[in-house]
């Protein structure tokens, strides 16, 4: 297990310093698959170079099983890392490269062979073995990055941002590789990625970061679908926040939700736009259909009601009848919805989840 | 809780050696320096001014102060211009004849520096084969080369190439696409050049009138043969110190030499560079180079042949003189000269190899470690390293001569008339440029690499031997070949510091020239042209084939 214990790292430019991580406390459970999630900047490049060594602290320790490693040198720590750049070394072939490690470790070279070609095959690396890293495609090279690792049977791994550098079907097919290699070695993940398709597919445990904090903690199910805060709910996907104001307006009774457990004045109401319905009971809310988006297996439809719109994802076929201007009535479930505090407005990511998309 | 400061624990002995670094750069670049200010205001009374007095005085100060500036400033401008010409013509169209300047820049970068004046007296001199056969019968008149016009004619010819290499690569990293889109919007070739290719290249043409006016006043080789008259800073502190003995004159002049110089370098290094907007890591993507047609092409490539043509004539002069028996008289081919030079200078010429032999690889290491410093460790007074070491640029040869010989004749550094003096000064004189070329090559490597390699257990020597040297073995490689050739070809600098004992070459090659001997000259120039183009294929076979 890996302990972040009140960490803070301070970079000092010519004048003045800056903050990019602040009092974070985290735990990474021994054989799990931990991603650090968050908007590029904020982070999480900088708290997993802590961990492998690469930078130190200003103030805070890590302990990896219980004993702090800050006087270890990232060479003596044993967690390899892999890159977004690969960062393979050239001028070895991807056999050399795959078998650094080992000779590092002035392994016996029956063993690095058998070794390197038993990971290989693993990796469908075999008919590359001989060929250096410029000669393979960027998916290979990435491959070659974890198998290099790999090798070494270690017992944490760390990525920053593998895939970034992917086209986005090779991505898909990398991850659900690099996944399955994690289960089968059980060595513990630590990935960061500001993709969060990526961390909630990918991980055990996510770990949402913004301005150097940890904004929250969870399984992907609990940061997605009870985010605590503004930020998490529109991190992690489109999203309704829908304001006290707004609710009082169509009597939306927070008494409904059963998690309450502080003042719900200030808090605003999280809601998927899966998480809204159509529907044509009585009670139904009534909105006018402003916008009419065909997604393939679902539609999304832009509402308006009291001047709040408000974004549904629904059944392709329940929408094919419907005409923009229409008067449409929906639901939600006060189960299904999150009570969230608002955050800082953050200007990155307000333009893409404004609500007409 | 820990608390620990920001260093990474491996690179903590940089500290140490950077403050080895910088005391070296102290001992061996700044104090000779500071012992020329030392001299002139250091007077039998103590302290004073008297020599700055007498030097106003007697006029041995304004005269060739002018007269420096003057030429640098012509000197200057013409060779910008001309590389600015052939730079544009050769990177915007497909012109014949193109391959002729990057023939020119290499025989400029291996030959002595004074060698185009040998030829000029050659071809020109009283003696010269054309005033003798061509001029005097016909025309009745002998040019005049000794003095300003010669002299503005070879440093012109010589010093282009600064200006052609600088703006070929300003040009060739201006997108085509700005280009296109100047055309697409309907202005014409000569409106795209003045409002768009003209704006971007201003910062990288003011960068090459200073550099080349540096050049210009720290010249030593040219005006030493050619000046006649015409007195300039360089040649005259070398002879107020090596002729009238006058330490202190000499180094009052060599003073007024440097000041304009640095001055020059700082606003190009701080003012001038920070104006520049294209940026030279750029990839622009290519496009075809037009084909010029009709009189565009005749007489663009006419400005070509006329520039480089007179280059080769003065080149091929060398070399002919080294191999026809009497120049200008008899001209049966002989390898007399060669042999007779060779036998004569063979103390000299071994002890240019040798030297340069040892003070390249110092400046080699001590670049590469700078380098390893600059660029990867958090080493406070990292910075004072590299502004030394640029700074070093700006100075002229003749200022750290007069500094060397002031700085180490005596206790506790007395190295005058070793071996050592020599080697100090070349290898600290080339420092800069191992790192430069080190530095260029670093900055390439994605240090993501290093802590890969660290991140898999490999310790800061086996991430050194195995990741690092392997990387930048092309930077090594031609940061050496520079550095080597560099010290192969000095002069201005190494005239005052060599010996009975230990003589170089290219002093050689200037006493052959005041005594007249110009075939011998010659025929030293092409040996030792040939031997530096052995020695730089012979790297390029080390160099490792291109990896990315
Ligand atoms: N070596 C450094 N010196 C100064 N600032 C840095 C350094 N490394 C990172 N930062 C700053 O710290 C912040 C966090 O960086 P990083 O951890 O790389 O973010 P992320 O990986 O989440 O995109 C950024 O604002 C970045 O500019
Ligand atoms: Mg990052």
């Amino acid at each position: 297990m890996i302990e972040i214990q009140n960490v803070t790292r301070d970079f000092k430019t010519d004048s003045a310093s800056f903050r990019a991580l602040s009092s974070i406390n985290l735990k990474f459970q021994k054989g799990r698959f931990h991603t650090l999630l968050g908007p590029s900047g904020c982070g999480k490049t900088t708290l997993l170079r802590l961990i492998a060594g690469f930078e130190t602290p200003t103030t805070g320790d890590i302990l990896h099983n219980g004993r702090s490693i800050l006087s270890l040198e990232s060479h003596q720590r044993g967690f390899p890392m892999v890159f977004q750049s690969y960062a393979l070394f050239p001028h070895m072939t991807v056999f050399e490269n795959i078998a650094y490690g080992l000779r590092v470790r002035s392994t016996p070279s029956n063993d690095v062979r058998r070794h390197v070609e038993e990971i290989a095959e693993k990796l469908q690396l075999t008919e590359h073995l001989f060929k250096l890293p410029m000669q393979l495609s960027g998916g290979q090279q990435q491959r070659v990055a974890l198998a290099r690792s790999l090798i070494l049977k270690p017992e944490v791994l760390l990525f920053d941002e593998p895939l970034s550098n992917l086209d986005s079907r090779l991505r898909v097919l990398l991850r659900e590789e690099i996944r399955s290699l994690q289960i089968q070695n059980g060595f513990t993940a630590i990935y960061v990625t500001h993709d969060q398709e990526e961390a909630m597919s990918m991980s055990d445990h996510v770990v949402v970061m913004n301005h150097g904090c940890v904004m929250q903690t969870g399984s992907p199910e609990q940061i997605y679908f009870r985010p605590e805060t503004e930020f998490v709910a529109r991190f992690l996907g489109d999203v309704n926040i829908l304001s006290p104001t707004w609710l009082s307006q169509i009597s939306f009774s927070l008494k409904d939700l059963d998690f309450i457990n502080s003042d719900p004045k200030n808090y605003s109401i999280a809601v998927r736009p899966e998480q809204i319905y159509l529907s044509t009971s009585e009670n139904a809310l009534k909105g006018r259909l402003l916008k009419k988006m065909f997604l393939g297996h679902r539609t999304r439809l832009t509402l308006s009601l009291h001047q709040q719109k408000l974004v549904a994802d629904v059944p392709a076929q329940e929408a094919t009848g419907l005409q923009t201007g229409m008067e449409i009535g929906f639901v939600f479930a006060p189960k299904e919805t999150a009570l969230v505090r608002p955050s800082q407005p953050d200007k990155t990511y307000d333009s893409i989840l404004e609500p007409d998309l | 809780m820990a608390k620990t400061d920001s260093q990474i624990k491996w690179l903590r002995p940089s500290q140490l050696i950077t403050f080895g670094l910088l005391l070296l750069l102290a001992i061996f670049v700044w104090w000779p320096i500071g012992s020329i200010l030392k001299s002139t205001i250091t007077t039998e009374a103590g302290f004073g001014f008297d020599h700055y007095r007498f030097a106003l005085q007697s006029n041995s100060l304004w005269s060739p102060f002018k007269n420096s500036l003057y030429l640098g400033v012509t000197v200057g401008v013409l060779a910008t211009l001309v590389g600015f010409i052939l730079a544009y013509f050769t990177s915007f169209y497909r012109l014949p004849g193109a391959f002729l300047i990057r023939g020119l820049t290499y025989l400029s970068m291996v030959s002595p520096p004074f060698m185009l004046a040998i030829a000029l007296i050659m071809l020109f001199g009283k003696q010269g084969i054309l005033t003798q056969s061509f001029l005097l019968p016909l025309f009745n008149w002998a040019p005049e080369i000794y003095g300003f016009y010669g002299l503005v004619l070879i440093e012109t010819l010589a010093y282009f190439c600064t200006s052609y290499l600088l703006l070929s690569s300003t040009f060739s990293s201006i997108d085509p696409i700005l280009l296109e889109a100047s055309y697409s919007q309907g202005a014409s070739r000569m409106k795209t050049f003045w409002k768009v290719i003209f704006p971007l290249s201003l910062p990288s043409l003011f960068t090459s009138f200073l550099l080349i006016f540096i050049e210009s006043l720290a010249d030593f080789g040219n005006p030493l043969i050619l000046s006649g008259n015409f007195k300039v800073l360089s040649v005259e502190s070398y002879l107020k110190i090596t002729g009238e003995y006058d330490t202190a004159g000499g180094s009052v002049l060599a003073l007024a030499l440097l000041l304009p110089c640095l001055l020059a370098y700082v606003i190009q290094k701080w003012v001038v560079s920070k104006k520049s907007f294209v940026t030279l890591t750029g990839k622009p993507s290519p496009s075809p180079r037009p084909q010029l047609k009709g009189l565009a092409l005749v007489m663009a490539s006419g400005l070509v042949v006329f520039t480089c043509l007179p280059i080769l004539s003065l080149y091929s002069t060398v070399l002919f003189g080294a191999f026809v028996k009497t120049w200008g008289a008899g001209h049966e081919f002989t390898l007399l000269h060669i042999v007779n030079s060779l036998r004569e200078t063979r103390e000299a010429f071994l002890d240019s190899f040798l030297i340069s032999g040892i003070s390249a690889p110092i400046s080699l290491v001590l670049g590469f470690i700078a380098a390893l410093i600059l660029l990867r460790s958090k080493a406070s007074g990292k910075q004072l390293i590299e502004a030394s070491s640029l700074l070093t640029f700006a100075v002229p040869g003749t200022v750290i001569g007069i500094g060397y010989i002031l700085a180490f004749n005596d206790h506790p550094l007395l190295l005058t008339g070793t071996l050592w003096i020599i080697v100090a000064l070349l290898a600290f004189r080339n420092l800069p440029l191992a790192l430069q070329s080190v530095k260029n090559n670093l900055l390439q490597i994605d240090p993501s690499m290093e802590e890969g390699a660290r991140s898999l257990g490999a310790g800061p020597t086996r991430v050194f031997a195995q990741i690092v040297t392997p990387l930048v073995a092309p930077g090594l490689i031609s940061g050496f070949s520079y550095a080597f050739v560099k010290s192969i070809t000095a002069i201005s600098a190494i005239i005052f510091v060599v010996s009975g004992s230990w003589n170089l070459i290219t002093v050689n090659i200037l006493g052959f020239v005041e005594t007249s001997h110009l075939s011998k000259a010659s025929a030293i120039c092409v040996v030792l042209m040939t031997l530096i183009t052995v020695l730089l294929t012979s790297t390029q076979i080390f160099m490792p084939k291109e990896r990315r």
